[in-house]
Order: structure tokens, then sequence, then C-alpha cells
């Protein structure tokens, strides 16, 4: 019998943390009457305003036909006085946000009035979903550890196992993907949470703004709801105001800036692709028939040199478009689930999933450009045609040779 | 003083649970949070003939479900998380090695559910059915985690219980 294993739970009991422990026991008591309110059902307050503000500023997918009143009382999860995005607070911002769909979301951030902030979004859906509707966007302000400091303030979005409960009597109208939309929310504090003391300015600083969108979506033999998200670079004012940084549009870019910037010259040639530790890639790319959506296409992932090698990546492939030897968009995908794959002399893997197109700036991309296809994949191990083993410790980007595409013709 | 079964439980029990909630998570902070909200959940329902012995059972288990709840809540994240966002994420077991090894040292170097099924085999005792029945998992999956930490702790600890419930895992050991 090992002794230790069979004494810890009371040497934990007795540890230094454990001796420096107090339950708080008023704040327990203060949680569970909210609790109880809530099962009670008895507390609408903010949370009943909070929903009718998504009915509200939601005008464009509100039912098609009336249907019958839409709900009335506090959303899944919300306790009693505080909207539930409240929940994540003080939380890591990892444990918190979910997602579901294979959507990909990215965002644009634009100063606002006041304490908040201005959000662009664009969702896009795999080719097997035509369209869908946005059941609401939300915010969280995450500081350099991590730690969820600050939320959007109104409004929360059900977890996704109870949309549908929660929705049930409302119909959505659809809309083609990709999904735009243009939301100003107010950030605040944790700081006052659950207390209700503390500022609902958020301190002055830089955090990450993680934008969460959910949406539901329908094709021809799928539905459902779905979720996704993205962050981008915030600094928050002394008094508490946001506003998106000076490097807010280069974060929106893929993350392979130092090979590819809106606006720079493309640094690799066909004979100068960058050191991808091994990998290769290959791309399968319609050449016309780009527009403010991308066609499906795909990449592949392959070794070279006889070479076996395992790696991770979470995306399917980019491109950048360059017009007279300068970038001036890109085909990104979202954050799309992480893969574990391996590729080598008898195996390859491809990549695909929904992807949007990005100009730099505000100009529409129209006829044709040059366009490379990239992915960022991290290695894990990999073993030469000899079977010495190595672990290479960097993430790589792995560019194909470049083709031409069309927009818009 | 109060005399209600929150009241009493806290004062006289509060540091036995944190300790068991240090011991699952291991981390204080994480085990601050899985004990207060395992309270809350625990005194949220309104039972009669509530005891501070059968709320300390309810909580326990709270504390287990706290946990693995928001140990699947960070997996399911961390699958679609950011590459290059996530350096360092992932603990070097061979870092915790070098560290003082005790107990909450080797348990730290096993995988969140590892650590559950092992606490529960190992400091509490369970059998391998109830700890099934704790975790919300199949005996088989139990077994698979209990080889694993079994191995991992072996190498750390020293020879652990015999656990003749325990299958011979052939190949590599999957978590």
């Amino acid at each position: 019998m090992n002794d230790p294993l069979h004494r810890a739970l009371s040497d934990a009991e007795a540890s230094d943390e454990a001796a420096g422990y107090t339950v708080p026991v008023a704040l327990v008591r203060s949680r569970v009457r909210r609790r109880r309110a809530v099962r009670a059902g008895g507390v609408v307050g903010v949370a009943a305003l909070a929903v009718v503000a998504v009915v509200v500023a939601t005008p464009s997918f509100l039912p098609r036909t009336p249907a019958a009143d839409p709900p009335i009382g506090p959303a899944p999860g919300v306790v009693a006085d505080w909207p539930a995005q409240f929940d994540r607070c003080g939380k890591q911002v990892d444990d918190v946000l979910d997602e579901a769909g294979g959507l990909a979301l990215r965002a644009t951030l634009a100063a606002a009035t006041g304490n908040a902030i201005a959000v662009h979004t664009t969702m896009a859906a795999p080719e097997s979903v035509t369209d869908g509707w946005i059941y609401g966007t939300e915010l969280t302000v995450v500081d350099s550890d991590g730690v969820v400091v600050g939320v959007q303030e109104g409004p929360s979005v059900p977890a996704l196992d109870e949309i549908d409960a929660y929705y049930a009597n409302v119909l959505f109208g659809g809309e083609p993907f990709p999904l735009e939309s243009d939301d100003t929310l107010p950030l605040v504090s944790c700081e006052q949470y659950p207390s209700g003391n503390g500022s609902i300015a958020i301190p002055a600083g830089s955090y990450r703004l993680w934008v969460t969108q959910t949406v539901g979506y329908s094709g021809k033999d799928v539905s459902g709801n779905g979720r996704a998200s993205t962050d981008l670079p915030l600094v928050v004012g002394a008094g508490g105001e946001p506003s998106p940084t000076a490097d807010a549009a280069a974060a929106a870019a893929p993350p392979a800036d130092d090979l590819f910037a809106c606006g720079r010259p493309v640094d690799v040639s066909i004979h100068a692709l960058p050191d991808a530790a091994g990998l290769v890639l290959a791309a399968d790319t319609p050449e016309s028939d780009w527009s403010s959506t991308a066609p499906p296409w795909s990449v592949t992932l392959g070794a070279s040199g006889g070479r076996t090698i395992d790696a991770r990546t979470d995306s399917a492939g980019s491109l950048a478009l360059v017009d007279d030897g300068v970038i001036v968009g890109f085909v990104v995908p979202g954050r799309g689930a992480l893969r574990e794959l391996t590729v080598g002399p008898d195996a390859t893997a491809e990549l695909d999933g929904p992807t949007l197109v990005v100009p730099c700036g505000a100009a529409q991309l129209r006829g044709s450009y040059v366009a490379w296809p990239y992915v960022v994949a991290q290695p894990t191990r990999s073993v030469d045609a000899d079977g010495v083993v190595s672990t290479p410790a960097s993430p790589v980007v792995v560019v194909a040779n470049p083709r031409q595409v069309t927009f818009g013709l | 003083m109060d005399d209600d079964p929150l009241a009493v439980l806290a004062r006289e029990r509060g540091r036995a649970l944190f300790g068991y909630a240090y011991l699952v998570s291991g981390d204080a902070r994480t085990a601050e949070d899985l004990v207060q909200d395992a309270l809350v959940r625990t005194f949220s329902r309104r039972r009669a003939g509530f005891t501070p012995d059968d709320a300390e059972r309810y909580v326990r288990r709270a504390i287990l479900t706290c946990y693995l709840d928001g140990v699947r809540r960070s997996q399911r994240w961390s699958r679609v998380r950011h590459l290059l966002g996530s350096s360092g994420d992932v603990a070097d077991p061979a870092v915790a090695v070098g560290a003082v090894v005790d107990v909450r040292s080797a348990l730290a170097t096993l995988a969140p559910q590892e650590r559950v099924a092992a606490v529960l085999r190992y400091c509490e005792d369970l059998t391998v059915p109830e700890v099934a029945a704790r975790m919300e998992l199949a005996e088989g999956t139990v077994k698979r985690y209990l080889s694993t930490a079994t191995r991992k702790l072996t190498d750390l600890l020293g020879p652990l219980p015999a656990l003749e419930e325990l299958p011979v895992m052939q190949g590599k050991a999957r978590s």
C-alpha cells in the first residue's frame, strides 16, 4: 500500500493552502438566493429587458411570419439580476467559450462613444449550409493571463443546447452565408460582479477582445445552431473607453503576417519557399467563380524527402491575393477544429472548410490576382527516411506554388 | 453563531472540502471556486431534514461534477484554440517530475480525468464501478484512465495498491 497516496486527502486538508481558506458563506448565501429566485422564475429584471433587446436589435432576423410572442423571462443560465455573460468573469477564457457547427468568424473593430465598441462581423459556414440567422454577438475582454475581466453590457445569448427551447416560439428568417452584422456594444468591468460594488469601468490597459457569435443555419440536408469566436487586440483608455489598436487590422488578417501582410510585397518566390520543416502543400483552387463568397477549394499537406511528420493545424487553407506584386487581400478560414494529422510517403491530409474573402482596406476585389495558398501548422514529431526522430519546436507556414484566380468578372 | 447546515458545514468542514477540491483539481484557486460552486449547487435545492453530514456528501459529489464539467468544456475549447496562441498550454511533465515529488506534484502529472480517477480510487478507496458511477463514465474508460495513471504514479511514488480489476494494457496507452 502506498501510504502517501492513502493519506493524500488528510494531507491536503492540512495543507497551508487549506489552512488559509475560509468558505465565503455570505457570498454563497447570496448566490443561493439568486439561484433559487431564478428557479422559481420570480425575478425578471434586467434579464427580461435583455431578451426584449435581443429581439429588437435584430429586426432583420425577426419572423418572416410573426409567430407567437417571443419568450419572456430570464435567458437560460441568467442569474437573476446578472445577465449570464457575467458568469464568465474571473474564469479562463478557454474554459468559457465553446464552438459548434464548423463555422468561421472574422471581426473588425471601430471606436464608438463612451464605453462602447463597434464590431463588424462576418460569419462563414461549410458548403452544405445555405442560409442562416444571427442569435446574437457577445464580447469578452481578457487580460494577459487569459482571465476574463470584462463582458458586454446588455443581453446574453442562451447556451447552445438551450437555444431551441428558448426560441421555441420565434421563427427566424434566413439569409445567405456569409452573414454580416454590425453591433455597437458597451463593455463593462467584472469588478462589479457579483457584489455590485466594484467599478463598472474596465481598467486602462491592453487586452484581447473575444468576439463570439451564435447563429442558426440550414441547408438541404443539415440544420442546427452554431457558434464561433475570434479575438482581436483592444486598448482601454483611462476613462474605460475601449478602442481598437493600430494593428487591429493586421491582427484580423491571417496568422502568417511575417510572410504575407496587407499592402506589402510578397516575401516568397517559387524558388525560395519558406522552410516548413519538411511539410509541403498542394492546392486545388478553381480559377474563376470567386466573389465575396469563396467557392469550395482545398489544400493538401504532405511531407518531402521520405519523412513522416505528425502535425497539428486548426484551419483550412488561406490564400494571399497579390496584385502587381503587392498583397491586396486574403481568403481565410476561421478558427477551425484542431486536427492532429500524420503525413508521410504514403499519407497526405486534405484540409477544407468555410473561408472568407477579406480585402485589404475597403476596395472590392475584382479581376485576376496571383494567389499564394498557405497553411499554418505545428509539426510535433518528424521521422526522416533513416529513422532519425526530431521534434520541431515552432509553427511553420507551408506555402504552395502560386496560381491565378479571378474575382467577379 | 449560525447553526444552519451551510454555516455548520462551512465552519467545521470547509477546510476538508477545500482539501478535497485541491486534490482533485491540483490548483488552490480552482479549489476555492469549486467549493463555492458546489455549495451553491447543493444548497440551491431545498431539502427537508438536510444535516451537515448529508450536505457534505452532496457537496463532495458536486465538487467532482463541477470539476469534470469544467474539464470537458476546456477540452472542447482547446480543440479549437488557435495553435499560435496556445504555446505553453501543455504542462511539461518533466518540470513536475523535477520538482519536489510528493503526491500533489505526482498527481499534477496526470491528465484531469486520470487525476480524478486516481483520487477516487486510491485516496477515497472507491471500487472501479464506484469510480465509474461518480465520473459518469463506462468502467472500461475508468480502467483505461487508472491504468495510465497507475503507470505514471508508480514511476514517481513507487508501487501502488494492487488493482486486480485493472486490465493489462497492451501497446501504447491512450489518454
